[in-house]
């Protein structure tokens, strides 16, 4: 099982983050328990599970906005449990938000310009390197657009360019393809494969079945907090486990193939 | 982008013509309102950056304006050392004092409600300090004795010296923070900051120390505004240069003005401090009729904050929005530039 080789695998300079034994308590519930995975560079790694999974607990705690209770975090070997969100952006960890906040008299090109100034400290060339990667996305036509004006589906695209212009080794991209159409997910999944050409270790957390089925190399699967699977597109879909998890018991018998059924819409559900 | 650059250095340059032009063409009285007027406008910018561009709605602002004032009493009378050489040395002091309310605050997640709690109590614990000072003068305040006049003495014959100085700060602190917002990464991180320092903080950008820095500024501007109006009025005391009164105008000013515009808290200071004085006098001053001035100025103020949240700089403020029109034609043939 190729997913296995890889956890033990650890040393492999393909391996841009591992995770291992995190676990995350709110009070005496963990949200988030044993968790550990892999991501490796020029790949992407897919987190899926129901609602409530722990999957955004997750995504905060590997970029730092939470604490865990327990666990450790290896980002290209080096370990960074103890940082910060902000420490672990500059040594190239960079995630997407599903912006639901008002950062609304900000440009679209001034934002995607402070992402660049990760690694371009001095403005015109962090701004020379925004422009180019807005380009790059077909989103130039924004850069001068207040981001309260910017429609849902493109504020998306220009925080995916935020993070893309900061030049991140390892990208976490939230739920990026939520709400899209199916050809705006179509565009979507062909700008993730770009980043991921340049050996970037993608990993998304994502409902859409489509873009996980496209894009994703290796599959977490995430349930009550816990990792239930982990293997290719192809091995988790035909898992019973996973495929009751998603569907539930039912009376008619588990349906015989999974990809029959709209699995984002049965997550949401749950 | 030329058009909007055109448009906004011909409001600049007709509003620096009539601001130039003013004082040669109004009388004693007349000028004492620019005086004050320009002095506002000066306090409000400052404001702004931190409170209007920033998060930070400061009501320690009287602090830093206080330091200045006391600074230039305080060491008049022993003047060995030249006026500026206080000037300066105020404006250093508020601009640490600055960094240090406005990082502490920060690092602590004191905002919005409470960072105007923290702040108004703050200047109370100032006044505090400053009024029980028997060589501050205490409440009766301290004389600022006239030894002479010109720009060195930080002294004119001719009060519209005063003038001239408030306006050259003025336009010193416009360019500078005109500057800091387009040229610099910091400035970009602003509104970041302010709207969201969770984001602004995952992306490394040092929260603290860029409010801390902001309010910093802003302190430094406000000190240097304290130090010319105790010049001008050779009077320093609590009920003068730490009342909550000039904060609080400072504050409608932007509000009406246009929060985080560039030309929104002079419009702003102007309206305030000039529409007021103009409304008292063709109602009446000196009667009754006096309050109906203030009633009536309330009401416009009401007015204006109620139909024009973005202030009046944001009347002629074009939304740089797309509409959806403009939209669907960027989807059609996205890709290309100006």
């Amino acid at each position: 099982m190729t997913s296995q080789e890889i956890t033990h695998d650890t040393e492999s300079a393909t391996l841009a983050l591992r995770c291992e034994n995190y676990t995350r308590y709110f009070g005496t519930l963990a949200a988030v328990e044993n968790v550990g995975f892999t991501a490796r560079a020029a790949a992407t790694t897919a987190i899926i599970g129901p609602n409530g999974a722990g999957k955004t607990t997750l995504l905060n705690l590997l970029s730092g906005m939470l604490k865990p209770s327990s666990g450790r975090l290896w980002l290209k070997g080096e370990d960074v449990t103890q940082l910060g969100p902000g420490a672990r952006y500059q040594r190239g960890l960079a995630r997407t938000f599903q912006i639901t906040r008002p950062i609304g008299a900000l440009r679209a090109g001034d934002l995607v310009t402070l992402g660049a100034g990760r690694l371009e400290k001095r403005l015109p060339a962090a701004r020379d390197k925004a422009r180019a990667v807005m380009e790059d996305m077909r989103i130039a036509d924004l850069w001068d657009v207040e981001l309260s004006a910017v429609p849902a589906a493109q504020v998306r695209l220009v925080e995916f360019a935020r993070c893309v212009a900061s030049d991140p080794e390892v990208m976490f991209l939230d739920e990026l393809m939520a709400g899209l159409t199916p050809s705006e997910v179509d565009v979507v999944i062909g700008l993730v494969r770009t980043e991921v050409s340049r050996g970037r270790a993608v990993v998304i957390v994502e409902h859409v079945m489509q873009a996980v089925k496209a894009l994703a190399d290796d599959v977490v699967v995430l349930v009550s907090g816990g990792v239930l699977r982990t293997g290719t597109y192809e091995e988790i879909v035909r898992d019973p486990k996973v495929i009751e998890v998603y569907l539930g018991r039912s009376k008619h018998g588990a349906p015989a193939d999974v990809e029959d059924v709209d699995l984002s819409a049965s997550g949401e559900s749950v | 982008m030329l058009k909007k650059l055109s448009y906004n250095s011909v409001i600049l340059s007709i509003g620096l013509v009539v601001a130039i032009a003013l004082p040669f063409f109004v009388g004693r009285s007349l000028q004492a309102v620019a005086i004050i007027t320009v002095m506002y406008a000066l306090m409000a910018t400052a404001w702004n950056f931190a409170g209007g561009y920033g998060s930070q709605v400061s009501f320690a602002q009287m602090i830093a304006f206080a330091i200045g004032a006391y600074m230039v009493a305080w060491s008049s009378p022993n003047a060995t050392v030249n006026v500026w050489v206080f000037v300066l040395l105020a404006m250093v002091l508020s601009a640490v004092i600055g960094f240090a309310i406005g990082s502490l605050l920060s690092q602590r997640r004191i905002e919005q409600f409470y960072f105007v709690v923290v702040t108004l109590a703050l200047t109370e614990v100032m006044r505090g300090l400053v009024a029980t000072r028997y060589d501050l003068g205490g409440l009766a305040g301290l004389q600022v004795p006239l030894e002479g006049y010109g720009l060195e003495l930080l002294q004119f014959r001719n009060k519209v010296g005063f003038y001239w100085i408030l306006l050259v700060a003025l336009l010193i602190t416009l360019a500078v923070i005109g500057l800091v917002l387009r040229r610099t990464m910091f400035g970009k991180s602003l509104l970041l900051v302010r709207d969201d320092r969770d984001y602004a903080s995952s992306m490394g950008i040092n929260v603290p120390r860029v409010n801390g820095l902001t309010l910093a500024f802003s302190f430094t501007v406000t000190a240097f505004a304290g130090a010319v109006y105790t010049q001008y009025l050779r009077f320093a005391s609590p009920q003068v240069s730490l009342t909550l009164d000039i904060n609080i105008v400072i504050l409608l000013s932007v509000m009406v003005g246009g929060v985080a515009t560039i030309a929104g808290p002079i419009y702003g200071a102007v309206i305030f401090i000039a529409g007021q004085e103009i409304l008292s006098r063709t109602i009446g001053s000196g009667t009754n009729l006096n309050r109906f001035s203030e009633i009536a100025f309330a009401v416009l103020v009401l007015i204006v904050v109620g139909n024009f949240p973005h202030g009046l700089a944001g009347l002629q403020r074009r939304r740089r929005g797309l509409t959806q029109l403009d939209l669907a034609r960027v989807d059609s043939d996205s890709g290309e530039q100006r």
